[in-house]
């Protein structure tokens, strides 16, 4: 095969296309993060103060904070462990409503927690509704 | 006379004392399409409900942008073009166990259910019944049940391009564990 102009140019065009389709097709299927261990804070914010965001101004706190990365500090009051997640319950001591934290068992183990602990972690805003709710969350040092 | 009023007071006294209300907030939600061209399923833990046994009301709700999907393309279209979750962030449902006569909450055991009221999702409020069973171990009372939804019934468009791909009716499945409030 004589590797003229025409050929060069067909082939550099051929591999553009695939690089191309390639890249389109990760994008279209790329899985989601099962955490947000990977991905940077948007907002840091103590855990009391997040939940008076929610139950002075629900909408607000929708604008603000959903679908947002977001490090929340807090005082572990429960944790429970499903099939196939943990949920870690901050909450101050004397209220009623807290921050309920969302972990694939990927992320952490029930051991990795204590009641009582004072807790750093991350995770995705997604509303309010007896609490403040944040999923795919990860620990943070 | 004094017998049939201590009777009264007995039985008022024991409805107060049976008032026994449940709650969970990690009710595990989670709905499929199945299509030739394409499955969808995507899992909320996170859902709040409060069950009340004496009266046999139930009500669920969840918020949209807690269910998550294994592309995050999938997760993006569901809340912004399909849910429109930022206009409409809950989907929710109010309603009665029917067969409440049926089930008791003192002893350990299965026991089928059903359930009706009325299910709101984007924004729309439709009556549906469940089906399912209640789980009763001690303390902790399980409810698991499964239901379809016709998207369209509550509003949700489906562009003519992708309506091969989304399910006329997506199956929705709820596995819950309440603990006395």
């Amino acid at each position: 095969m004589k590797f003229n102009k025409k050929w060069t140019i067909l082939l550099i065009a051929a591999v553009v296309v695939i690089v191309a389709a390639i890249l389109a097709w990760s994008f279209v299927f790329k899985k989601a993060d099962l955490s947000v261990s990977g991905q940077k804070v948007a907002v840091e914010i103590e855990a009391p103060k997040l939940l008076n965001a929610f139950e002075a101004k629900e909408d607000s706190a929708n604008l603000k904070f959903n679908g947002k990365v977001i490090s929340v500090t807090g005082i572990v009051a429960e944790v429970k462990e499903d099939p196939q997640n943990i949920s870690v319950y901050l909450k101050e001591k004397d209220a009623t409503s807290g921050i309920m934290c969302s972990f694939d068992k990927s992320a952490v183990q029930s051991k990795d927690f204590k009641v009582g602990q004072h807790l750093k972690l991350k995770g995705i805003c997604t509303g309010y509704l007896m609490d403040v709710l944040l999923n795919k969350c990860a620990l943070e040092n | 006379m004094l017998n049939r009023f201590l009777i009264l007071l007995f039985l008022c006294t024991f409805q107060f004392v049976a008032a026994q209300k449940y709650i969970s907030k990690t009710g595990h939600v989670w709905f499929f399409s199945h299509t030739p061209m394409e499955e969808i399923e995507a899992h909320t833990h996170q859902s709040a409900s409060i069950l009340d046994a004496s009266s046999g009301e139930i009500i669920f709700s969840m918020l949209i942008k807690g269910f998550e999907f294994k592309t995050a393309l999938m997760q993006e279209h569901f809340n912004e073009n399909y849910m429109e979750s930022d206009k409409i962030p809950k989907a929710g449902f109010k309603g009665k166990i029917t067969n409440l006569t049926s089930i008791n909450f003192k002893k350990d055991g299965t026991y089928p259910v059903e359930v009706s009221g009325d299910l709101t999702i984007h924004g729309v409020t439709k009556p549906i019944t469940a089906k399912g069973n209640i789980e009763v171990k001690g303390k902790i009372v399980t409810v698991k049940a499964k239901f379809e939804v016709v998207p369209k019934d509550y509003g949700i468009k489906i562009p003519s391009l992708v309506e091969n791909k989304i399910a006329k009716e997506v199956d929705v499945n709820l596995d819950t564990s309440y603990n006395p409030n």
